[in-house]
């Protein structure tokens, strides 16, 4: 397929710049052609919103314009601490993703390897993720009370039981073939886990993490909502009880915006990490 | 190392049914020859050959290389897989230094070897490399050195070719006898094709459909070192012949 694009550009030499270019299946765009198309999305957002407000199609007590979101955001920052709450939240969410990931890591990679550790674990790990974890707020507020311990173990919660498995699934995908090669060069077990089944699925994982990282920002707000003194979920329920809209956009802004630069930031440093991956 | 094949023969169970995939195969390779097996497709050449590497155990008797029998993988028999299975992580180099570091080789003799082996292979310039910037003949010939770093006794090579050009094909099969002359290692080299067969080998062994039984063993007495001269002698061409007709009397029996 390819090889015939030059032919037929030389043939006719406007034949390379035909309109529609890039939407053939599977087509890939130049990098600049992708960050125009990523940020007229985001202007074609605002300007509908924008459009909306300024001719009172909708009610600014329900919806404000673009404008006085940002106008209130620098409020929130400058009279009434939004950034401590921020960090508030960034930090439960740290903290509840690294506990969920120190411990499913270890044992996703013993399930994964070992059947009989699987046998042993994936059932009850099937069935606690099923249980959601917003459902066990109220049982972690009598618990452990309404404090930061609470906010961590329900993003643990949230995010351990899939972490476990998925971890294992992906350690599980090792190619049989490269197995079986690292044997015929005299590997051993414990070499073939560590030199082959592991790089084998880091990528994989790495990957998992980052889904699941998006998810623990769920659970971290709904947490907040429910009960706490700080963090964004709280400020976005105290916007509401006072009919404070642009707070709330703007909170829920805030959180997309630190979600989408963390994955960003995640997928650089995974393809910087996983450079052999074709 | 010399390979005794005893009575081997694989039955697959599954819960789908039982395959008969390889009926009692005998055969003696001797240490430092060239043995190349020629058979229709699913007559078990792979799982003969994965049965001596160790990688698939028999259903009724043994493989003996050196005199001791198999019982699992081990670096005295190195392999080299169809499908290359260059390990995508490593660079050119950490893939032919993979056996030497599980063996515990220390990093400067490592490095020793495998400068040789990336010499000996012409990749010098593509030792930092990953496999997905190489191209089919270049993965296989990192397959054969990092097969052959690893300095095994028995070298098990399953269609290492098929999946190269003609000409690739060629330079590789010389390339795999340069090899073989200078290091004498036992050979068992699985193939499709004739030519290749008769090329390579000391004796070229024919196998039966499936249940793959050994049909005939054919000599090679064809004078060595060879080149693609010679391919074009009347003795060569005399051996592919009756090669062609034993294959073709199997295929249509
Ligand atoms: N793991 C397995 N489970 C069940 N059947 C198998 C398995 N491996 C091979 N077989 C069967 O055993 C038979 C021989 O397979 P094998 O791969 O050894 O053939 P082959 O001679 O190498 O064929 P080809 O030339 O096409 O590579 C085939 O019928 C195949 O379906
Ligand atoms: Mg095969």
């Amino acid at each position: 397929m390819r090889a015939e694009r030059p032919l037929d550009a030389r043939a006719t030499p406007a034949g390379s710049r035909r309109p529609g270019r890039g939407f053939k299946p599977l087509g890939e765009i130049p990098a600049s052609l992708y960050t125009t198309y990523a940020a007229a999305g985001f202007l074609g957002l605002v300007a509908v919103w924008s459009l909306l407000t300024s001719t009172r199609a909708v009610d600014p007590l329900f919806l404000p314009s673009p404008a006085e979101i940002l106008r209130r955001g620098w409020e929130l920052f400058r009279d009434m601490g939004f950034g401590a709450d921020v960090a508030a939240t960034v930090l439960r969410v740290f903290l509840g993703f690294a506990a969920a990931s120190a411990v499913a890591l270890p044992l996703g990679i013993l399930m994964g390897v070992y059947r009989p550790i699987e046998a042993l674990v994936e059932p009850l790990v099937s069935f606690a993720r099923y249980m959601p974890a917003s459902a066990f707020i109220p049982l972690l507020i009598l618990w452990v009370g309404v404090g930061e311990a609470e906010k961590v173990a329900v993003i643990f919660l949230g995010s351990v039981f899939s972490l476990v498995l998925m971890v294992a699934v992906h350690i599980r995908q090792a190619q049989r073939e490269l197995v079986e090669a690292a044997y015929t060069l005299g590997a051993s077990d414990a070499f073939v886990v560590r030199h082959v089944i592991l790089p084998n699925a880091w990528p994989a994982i790495y990957d998992t993490l980052r889904l699941v990282l998006g998810w623990a920002w769920t659970y971290i707000i709904v947490a907040e909502l429910v009960a706490a003194d700080s963090g964004i979920g709280h400020v976005i329920l105290q916007s509401q009880r006072m009919l404070n809209t642009g707070n709330i956009i703007f909170g829920i802004l805030v959180i997309g915006v630190i979600g989408l630069v963390s994955d960003l930031v995640m997928k650089a440093a995974g393809r910087a990490l996983f450079a052999w991956r074709g | 190392m010399d390979v005794q094949i005893e009575n081997v023969a694989k039955t697959f169970v599954s819960r789908r049914g039982t395959v008969e995939a390889l009926a009692p195969v005998s055969l003696d390779v001797p240490a430092g020859s060239f043995v190349t097996i020629l058979g229709p497709s699913g007559c078990g050449k792979s799982t003969l050959l994965r049965i001596v590497a160790g990688l698939e155990e028999a259903s009724q008797g043994v493989v003996r290389v050196g005199g001791r029998e198999v019982c699992g993988p081990g670096a005295d028999r190195g392999m080299v897989f169809q499908a290359y299975s260059l390990f995508p992580w490593l660079t050119v180099r950490e893939n032919i230094e993979f056996g030497l570091r599980a063996k515990g080789v220390p990093p400067r003799e490592r490095r020793a070897i495998s400068d040789e082996y990336l010499r000996q292979i012409g990749l010098e310039a593509f030792a930092d490399r990953y496999p997905k910037e190489l191209s089919g003949g270049m993965k296989q010939r990192v397959a054969i050195a990092r097969a052959l770093a690893n300095d095994p006794q028995v070298l098990l090579l399953d269609e290492p070719f098929g999946a190269l050009d003609a000409q690739t094909r060629a330079i590789m099969q010389e390339h795999v006898l340069g090899v073989w002359e200078k290091y004498h290692k036992t050979i068992l080299f699985v193939t499709h094709d004739i030519e290749e067969a008769v090329f390579m080998a000391d004796a070229v062994v024919v196998m039966t459909k499936r249940p793959g039984r050994i049909r005939e063993v054919v000599p090679v007495d064809l004078p060595r070192p060879r080149d693609y001269h010679a391919r074009f002698t009347p003795e060569f061409t005399a051996l592919k012949e009756r090669l062609t007709e034993i294959i073709r009397e199997e295929l249509t029996a």
